[in-house]
């Protein structure tokens, strides 16, 4: 239904088209525009009132979704290509870029008040932010090898000294030496792996790749594999995962929660669009390439291992932490879990579980980090005794938090609930539909027996906080009221999501256009015609 | 086998085992050199593949830029004098040997290869960089501006990280020095 | 005429070389020299795969390999010199022995 003989467009067409990428583009010049200012304008502050020019990264955000949202109806209409097909503005890459511009927001709000912060030069600190957004929202769009690779590095290389940014304290040293050497090797793998898939495509682009899955060939399964190394990096997912702890621990709050959120999601992204031909799921401008039987089964075996291993582990390992941040660290690969074994029922039901649930998971990671940075403000403490008797300090704060963590089990009512819900009914589905029902339907029960393990340690804060006195060692945390008011909202949100889900649902149906009816983007002239190839054959003699 | 395989396997044997003595290298400057043969014949190969503007390349960056920060931040490293280390000691005469008639190897070979190129052979498949250039920039040019973005983040943070480091230190100096 | 074939399996070995030397070095100067191997050796196969296809891709993707690879050995090197201040060594072991004291 999608794919279609090129159609050449008239040359006014072909202009309108072409017009239309650049306006699809404009939000992401804002954010060039607020990088660069943001870097310019810190030049002319003293080092004490550096904390100003993160109005400017607020600004650049804000003005960035607002103008996102104006490109959502035109996006919904009809996806937009850019630059012979590398970038694609679809309704999957416009919401994960709002996704990621929210996250960014809220991040910058945090980091205006951290300590861990306190008295450094802010000005690079916002430029990398914004750039690590940027790169985060052209790999949920990139549509070519070329920007995926790009994109993907930028977003390392700019988390890479955001880990580290608190140099001075050795923590944040080796946070983020411990990132580079992971993450160096991850791309170099990853990097491989997209070499031997253009020697075997012989084209750049996703398109011609999904083309190349349907016929079998062992060794695309390797490449897969390679490149899965790059992915499972930025999802935090087994094997990939040994960075997240250090790095979650040492590098400053707010850039832990962006970390947690946004640099997951932008794995989560690209690989969801990556392998959606593969997986047979129609995400908008991809044609659907059925890859024959035995290489997909091997496909979601590996994955199905690779779930079920990430879920375990993360949730045995979270078992045994008395630092929150490496707690929430090892929660958050629980968490790839969960969504990697959703990604493992290859419909459409399974991508839109994994837009739902990560609205969810975003919002009770973002506030739990920043209620970590809070109590660390007063208490001087990541530990989780930090957390005893909260409810004497705070009602509030304990009360969301509280809030916060129940979502993250995936108890009711809350919008975890919902999230492991539709994840959960994606894979029956799947289950019901296929002749091998057990594969996903043990998937299910493993997950729903990780969630009972991850219980244990979430109750275990919960009652910390209510049921214990607070230590007498450690002052008393007063957050402020913007915190506590920050907080409540997410807690708030959590159980509104609950309470009237529709919106959600129908946006990540939006987002992963199960709703709309797809047009035919693949077949318009202009920005899709292939550069004429006999240009590149050079001497002939 | 024509001249341009001969090339090509002359470059891959030097290439792998200059690789090889880079891991094992005992000390940096070694490694680096070792490095900066590796990389030679890593650019004879792509010549001889075919890729004469990007073996150009490999040369200018990889063994121009990328190769001589090594080289900066090891003499850096050795001018603080926080720590005589052994891996950041000037190689000695025999150490050097091996790299010269590897490097030796692979002059060799370039005289084949500019042999090669003045009796008229050719791959038969030379990407010329007419082609590089109107591919690049125009159905890549949003990878030219991705780029630049990174190059601005690598420049960006390798300041932030490396210029604090710098002055830390100099206030270490002067404590244990004069004051 | 060299076999493309060939120009791949030598890419893997440089390629395999460099993560070897990942895995075995201690001094993180010398394992960032291995990672730009690796990155050299995946350029190395996309120039080769350039060649199969005929088409100028391939080495356009190198071109785009060398900007990532430059700034990331800025990035670790600078870094390298924050440890080597931090720590006064670029032993990796031994870095990860004072974390533990």
């Amino acid at each position: 239904m999608i794919s279609g003989a090129p159609v050449t467009l008239s040359l006014e067409a072909s202009v309108l088209e072409t017009l239309r990428g650049f306006y699809a583009l404009w939000p992401y010049l804002i954010l060039v525009a607020g990088i660069l200012l943001v870097l310019v304008v810190d030049w002319f502050q003293s080092s004490a009132k550096s904390q100003r020019v993160s109005w400017i990264a607020l600004l650049a955000c804000l003005g960035s979704a607002v103008s996102l949202t104006k490109l959502w109806p035109t996006v919904l209409d009809r996806p937009v290509l850019l630059g012979w097909n590398a970038l694609v503005f679809d309704p999957f890459s416009v919401f994960f870029s709002l996704f990621f511009l929210v996250a960014t927001f809220i991040v910058i709000t945090t980091s205006r008040t951290s300590k861990e912060l306190a008295g450094r030069r802010m000005g690079e600190y916002y430029a990398l932010l914004l750039t690590a957004t940027l790169s985060a929202a052209f790999l949920a769009a990139s549509q070519n090898l070329v920007l995926l690779y790009l994109s993907f590095e930028t977003l390392s290389l700019s988390s890479y000294v955001l880990a580290g940014y608190a140099k001075d304290r050795r923590e944040g040293v080796e946070s983020s030496l411990k990132y580079v050497l992971f993450g160096a090797v991850a791309s170099g793998i990853m990097l491989y792996g997209l070499s031997l898939l253009y020697g075997m495509v012989g084209s750049l682009e996703l398109r011609d790749v999904a083309k190349m899955a349907s016929q079998p060939s062992l060794s695309f399964l390797l490449v897969m594999v390679l490149l899965m190394a790059g992915f499972a990096f930025k999802m935090s997912a087994v094997p990939f995962h040994f960075w997240a702890p250090d790095v979650y621990q040492g590098a400053p709050t707010p850039v832990t929660a962006y970390l947690s959120v946004v640099s997951k999601a932008a794995g989560f992204a690209v690989f969801l669009r990556f392998a959606a031909p593969m997986l047979g799921v129609p995400l908008f401008s991809q044609a659907v390439e059925e890859m024959p039987k035995e290489l997909l089964f091997a496909f979601l075996s590996l994955l199905w291992i690779l779930a079920t291993l990430t879920m375990t582990f993360g949730n045995l390992v979270a078992l045994r932490q008395t630092d929150i941040k490496r707690l929430l660290a090892y929660s958050s690969i629980a968490h790839a879990g969960y969504m990697l074994a959703a990604i493992v029922a290859h419909n459409q039901a399974a991508y839109e579980a994994v837009v739902f649930y990560f609205v969810a998971y975003a919002i009770a990671n973002l506030g739990l980090f920043f209620a970590a940075q809070v109590i660390h403000a007063d208490k001087g403490t990541f530990d989780i005794a930090g957390f005893r008797g909260l409810v004497h300090d705070s009602p509030v704060l304990a009360a969301s938090i509280a809030v916060l963590l129940w979502s993250l089990i995936g108890l009711p009512p809350s919008a975890g609930f919902m999230g492991k819900f539709f994840l959960f009914v994606a894979l029956v589905k799947q289950g019901i539909a296929s002749s091998i029902a057990s594969f996903y339907y043990v998937l299910v029960l493993i997950a729903l027996a990780n969630s009972v393990i991850s219980l244990y340690y979430y109750i275990g804060i919960i009652r910390q906080m209510a049921f214990y006195e607070p230590s007498t060692m450690l002052p008393v945390c007063r957050p402020t009221f913007t915190a506590r008011f920050g907080l409540a909202t997410a807690a708030a949100l959590i159980v509104a999501i609950q309470l009237y889900w529709q919106p959600l649902t129908d946006l990540s149906r939006a987002a992963t256009g199960s709703k709309t009816p797809v047009r035919a983007v693949a077949s318009y002239g202009l920005v899709n015609s292939t550069p004429p190839r006999n240009l590149a054959v050079g001497d002939q003699q | 086998m024509t001249l341009l395989a001969v090339i090509f396997y002359i470059a891959a044997a030097v290439a792998i085992l200059a690789t090889g003595a880079v891991l094992f290298a005992r000390n940096a400057v070694n490694a680096v050199l070792y490095l900066l043969v590796s990389l030679f014949g890593v650019a004879l190969m792509m010549y001889s593949l075919g890729g004469a503007f990007v073996a150009i390349l490999e040369i200018i960056v990889y063994a121009g830029a990328i190769v001589v920060l090594f080289l900066f931040v090891i003499m850096m490293l050795n001018i603080a004098r926080i720590e005589q280390h052994k891996d950041l000691q000037p190689p000695t005469r025999p150490q050097l040997l091996v790299p010269v008639i590897l490097a030796l190897v692979l002059m060799a070979d370039l005289g084949i290869a500019i042999y090669a190129a003045a009796a008229g052979v050719s791959s038969g498949k030379t990407i010329t960089v007419t082609a590089i250039g109107e591919t690049l920039y125009r159905q890549h040019y949003l990878g030219v501006e991705l780029a630049s973005l990174v190059l601005l983040i690598g420049l960006i943070g390798a300041l932030h990280l490396g210029s604090a480091a710098w002055f830390t230190h100099q206030k270490e100096a002067n404590q244990d020095g004069t004051c | 005429m060299v076999p493309a074939e060939h120009a791949l399996i030598v890419a893997t070995i440089l390629f395999c070389l460099g993560a070897i030397g990942v895995l075995v070095r201690r001094n993180f100067l010398f394992v960032l020299m291995a990672i730009e191997i690796m990155l050299n050796a995946a350029g190395l196969a996309f120039v080769a795969a350039s060649g199969i296809h005929g088409q100028p891709d391939g080495q356009i993707f190198f071109l785009f390999i060398l900007p990532v690879a430059a700034a990331e050995v800025a990035i670790g090197l600078a870094l390298g010199v924050l440890l080597r201040l931090r720590y006064g060594t670029l032993d990796l072991w031994q870095i990860a022995q004072t974390r533990e004291d």
